[in-house]
């Protein structure tokens, strides 16, 4: 049974976009990402307390950013995306959101857990961040900077 | 005895059927609700409904667990 249940977890596993996995040209759009630029996707919910969590965060490293090479976009998967509009308005979220309540962009990317953060570079993935981590804001600067290089 | 084995095996599969249902991160909205906890969404209310519970049967206890062994309690 053990094992069952281990295919199942590898079988999703294997699904969830990883470092190295390129982004179909749809989703890119959907997006809205430039191929130009480094681009950081958030995905986030109002029921998500990690997520209310790490969005200010998010709001002042936006403030940090080159705007001529780094571009953020939180994506936001509430079922109601009025909802996820007044939660972004209420934590001060300063960057472009995509509002995925049918869950397209989500299943494309199958996040393990929720936030993640994906750094896309070149229609690739390059780096993930799952989870919420302290020290967000230093630790995306210091990913960009190594991303940069 | 064959019947028997297909039936068992039948009724375990069928009863395992919802078990590898995997909900996504995305996907659990709905259960993070507060509706959806153990306590329903207002926990206190367990601790009346007992209170009034004990105070109309005349007996208490019987549900929650104790301690954890660490002395404290």
């Amino acid at each position: 049974m053990r094992s069952f249940f281990a295919m199942i977890f590898a079988a999703a596993s294997l699904l969830a976009i990883a470092p190295g996995d390129s982004v179909d040209a749809g989703t890119l759009k959907t997006m809205g990402v430039d191929d130009s630029k480094i681009t950081i996707v958030d995905f986030f919910a109002s029921w998500c307390h990690a997520c209310k969590q790490e969005l200010p965060h998010l709001a002042a490293v936006n403030g940090k950013l080159d705007k001529t090479k780094v571009d953020l976009v939180g994506v936001n998967i509430d079922d109601n995306p009025q909802k996820g509009a007044e939660f972004s308005r209420s934590l001060g979220v300063n960057f472009r959101v995509v509002y995925d309540d049918k869950k397209l962009v989500a299943k494309k990317f199958s996040p393990r857990g929720m936030p993640a953060l994906y750094y896309l570079k070149g229609g690739k993935v390059v780096k993930t961040r799952i989870g919420a981590l302290s020290g967000i804001e230093q630790i995306i600067l210091s990913d960009i900077a190594e991303l940069s290089k | 005895m064959k019947k028997a084995v297909l039936m068992s095996l039948a009724v375990g599969f069928l009863l395992s059927g919802c078990s590898a249902v995997v909900v996504q991160p995305w996907e659990r909205e709905k259960l993070s609700r507060e509706s959806m906890a153990v306590d329903g969404p207002t926990p206190m209310l367990g601790s009346f409904e007992e209170h009034i519970r004990s105070s109309k049967e005349g007996s208490r206890g019987g549900f929650g667990v104790s301690g954890g062994g660490c002395g404290c309690n």
